[in-house]
């Protein structure tokens, strides 16, 4: 009964545009920073755990840094009800996703998370981006091939795609002076269109962003997690991510401002001895 | 390297586990702990862990008993304490009034602190709806944080509940204590977060459909994901779901879901779970075994409230299914023997890595095993397989699992048509829920 769970993990139905939505959620194993991540998966996952459970890792491994980490399920995917989305990067298709995710935010919020890093796989990866701005609290953003084309999934091309709102939205992003980790597996396809969409306005926008924007090329494949190796590097890339920007996404100073101390804050100190 | 793939969490110091342990026991129990119990959940010796809990009595991090008992841990009592906490309609006593808070706002449960206030004796009572305070003028002295003997005697015994602000800042000036008072809500939401971690996983979520009225409860059991379908008119019977493995969980997972709804909403009990190290579980996928996926089915069968339970496999998991409970009945969905399993496996392994020109994958039938020989374990499309888990399966087939004994069988062979429709209508798994509810016994 007790004891037997490697993760505090807690599960939860979340209610949304008349569906329940699915999640778990990983705790540190000490007092939780105030900032949550929010994991987001790509179209064609049947769960959020992922393929060989990299995304339940991921949440494991930002725990570990301290950070409460929600993975959801989609309508219509995993455990939760409703009708599965369509697999499509306009906007039309993307935002009643983000009202999902608003909807997951509010609880977060309700437990007493006060920002919000959004990290997405694929499709989750551009859900992600198209929180910035309108879930609220949202302070930063993990992007795991995010398509810079608008694709249809069930039409995709050999190359390129419809033209869509990527580079406005990373722009929007980075005027909103969010820090955005982007991670592009080498032999994948979003990778090469990365490439090439780097050499006209988006390359401007990064060179602009600085430190804002960090890029990992990995030299596996990481678009659908299709191997193990690349799975740990989005682990290990993630992890380093947050790792850096932990102090902007650390324990706020203490809220009644006294020196030496909430006690509330720091009870797993004194409990320590 | 398991450690950088994140099966195993970095251990905790024994006197952590010890008291995480204690105080997840005593909350489910409500009764007093031993220390052998304890030392088993944390995997240490008896002594040893005798010797930290004696340790952490001393600091007053743990409360035991004359008998060596462990009654409190982490702020909760399951004797009387110094302040009164219902949980629901479970009583339990805290050492502190921030304890009571914390305990009730990371549980999200509804319940009420009864507590004396230290300035005038008055009786102060705190309502909790969903793990917040319902509107109060009650207050909590929050002690400043300072080195002391003993926690419970130094620190708790300050942290108190007031009747409101003023009562408190009355006290403080009696006693000269330091520190600062705190509005109950504003306790609550801070405090949760030092409980949440702790509570995790003891309450379960729960859903109810408005249709069929079934209950869905989902959560851990120990370390596995369990999901439990429950009627709203029960006819008596079970059904446990054994899932497959590997990439087949993936593309049968939507299609189990539905089909347990489908099955409770015909008043027919379902059980479905994740095996340790897949899924939403606990535990390290290179530890899996044919074994250990067959102990799992058994646990999960051990939640089932019916009398009668049958079992559901598919693919791999129908040999699972069929070795978990032999006699009981068994629907065999996709059925496939050990060696066949890990033959296609392979293939598609072969397959996709000549599709993406090597990227992680390739190699023949025969390199896989090779590699699983020399290193223990291989990447097969994109999930850790180990050695115990390929050799456990590889010899294993549905004539052997099923043996000799009588059962009721229905074999359902949904071939292409599923294994290329992840996501099946609804239409579909209402036929098959049609036909499983017709074929189990009345």
């Amino acid at each position: 009964v007790s004891g037997a769970q490697s993760w505090p993990e807690e599960v939860v139905f979340i209610r949304s545009r008349g569906s329940d939505l699915f999640g778990v959620l990983t705790q540190p194993a000490g007092e939780p920073e105030e900032t949550a991540v929010l994991l987001l998966s790509g179209a064609a996952e049947a769960a959020s755990f992922g393929r060989n459970q990299v995304r339940a890792r991921l949440a494991r491994r930002f725990a570990d840094l301290g950070f409460p980490a929600m993975r959801v399920d989609y309508p219509g995917a995993g455990e939760s009800t409703g009708r599965a989305p369509e697999a499509r990067l306009d906007e039309g298709s993307i935002l009643p996703l983000v009202e999902d995710a608003a909807a997951v935010a509010g609880w977060l919020r309700e437990r007493g998370s006060r920002r919000l890093v959004v990290a997405g796989s694929c499709l989750g990866s551009r859900v992600a981006l198209t929180c910035a701005g309108r879930v609220p609290d949202v302070g930063g953003l993990v992007l795991v091939t995010p398509p810079v084309h608008d694709y249809d999934h069930r039409r995709m091309p050999e190359s390129g795609g419809p033209q869509g709102r990527f580079v406005e939205l990373m722009r929007d992003a980075v005027d909103a002076g969010l820090p955005v980790l982007l991670v592009y597996g080498r032999p994948d396809r979003f990778a090469t269109d990365f490439e090439l969409a780097r050499r006209g306005e988006l390359g401007d926008l990064l060179r602009t962003a600085g430190d804002l924007v960090t890029v990992a090329m990995l030299d596996h494949a990481v678009y659908d997690f299709p191997n193990t190796a690349g799975q740990d590097a989005v682990v290990e890339a993630a992890a380093a991510w947050l790792r850096t920007h932990a102090p902007r996404f650390g324990r706020s100073p203490c809220p009644s401002g006294q020196e030496g101390g909430d006690p509330l804050l720091r009870l797993q100190d004194l409990l320590d001895g | 390297m398991a450690e950088q793939r994140l099966y195993h969490r970095p251990a905790l110091t024994l006197d952590t586990r010890l008291r995480r342990s204690a105080f997840r026991r005593l909350y489910t129990s409500g009764s007093p702990v031993s220390v052998a119990a304890l030392a088993a959940d944390a995997g240490a010796g008896v002594d040893e862990s005798r010797a930290t809990v004696a340790d952490m009595d001393a600091r007053g991090v743990i409360r035991v008993d004359r008998d060596g008992m462990v009654i409190g841990s982490w702020g909760l009592s399951v004797l009387p304490d110094r302040h009164e906490l219902w949980i629901g309609e479970r009583r339990f006593w805290t050492w502190c009034a921030m304890d009571a808070a914390g305990i009730l706002g990371a549980l999200a449960a509804d319940g009420r602190i009864r507590s004396r206030s230290p300035l005038s004796g008055a009786t102060v009572e705190v309502r909790f709806r969903a793990g917040r305070p319902e509107p109060t003028a009650a207050a909590v002295f929050l002690a400043e944080r300072a080195p002391c003997a003993s926690v419970y005697e130094d620190w708790c015994s300050l942290v108190n509940l007031f009747e409101d602000a003023t009562a408190a800042a009355s006290w403080v000036e009696r006693t000269g204590s330091a520190g600062a008072c705190t509005a109950m809500d504003e306790v609550t939401r801070r405090a949760a977060g030092t409980w949440r971690p702790l509570v995790a996983g003891l309450t379960a979520a729960e859903r109810v459909d408005a249709a069929s009225g079934l209950t869905e409860r989902a959560g851990f059991a120990g370390s596995l994901f369990v999901v439990r379908y429950l009627p709203a008119a029960p006819v008596g019977l079970a059904l446990v779901v054994c899932p497959p493995i590997l990439a087949d969980q993936a593309v049968h997972y939507r299609r189990e879901v539905l089909l347990a709804r489908a099955l409770g909403a015909r008043g027919i009990e379902v059980v479905r779970f994740h095996p340790r190290g897949t899924g939403n579980s606990h535990g390290d996928p290179l530890e899996t075994t044919f074994e250990t996926l067959v102990a799992d089915a058994r646990a999960a069968a051990g939640l089932v409230q019916a009398d009668r339970a049958a079992f559901l496999g598919t693919r791999v998991g129908a040999l699972v299914a069929a070795a978990a409970h032999p006699g009981a009945p068994l629907v065999l969905w996709d059925a496939i023997d050990g060696g066949d399993f890990w033959r296609e496996a392979f293939r598609a392994r072969r397959i996709r890595g000549l599709v993406d020109g090597g990227a992680g994958h390739g190699g023949s039938v025969d390199d896989a095993e090779a590699q699983l020989e020399s290193v223990g374990s291989v990447d097969v499309l994109g999930y850790h397989v180990g050695r115990p888990l390929y050799e456990s399966v590889r010899s294993r087939t549905l004539a052997g699992e099923l043996g000799a004994a009588e059962r009721r069988l229905l074999r359902l062979d949904g071939g292409g048509r599923w294994w290329f429709n992840p996501d099946p209508g609804l239409e579909e798994v209402q036929h098959v829920a049609d036909l499983i509810a017709a074929w189990l016994p009345s």
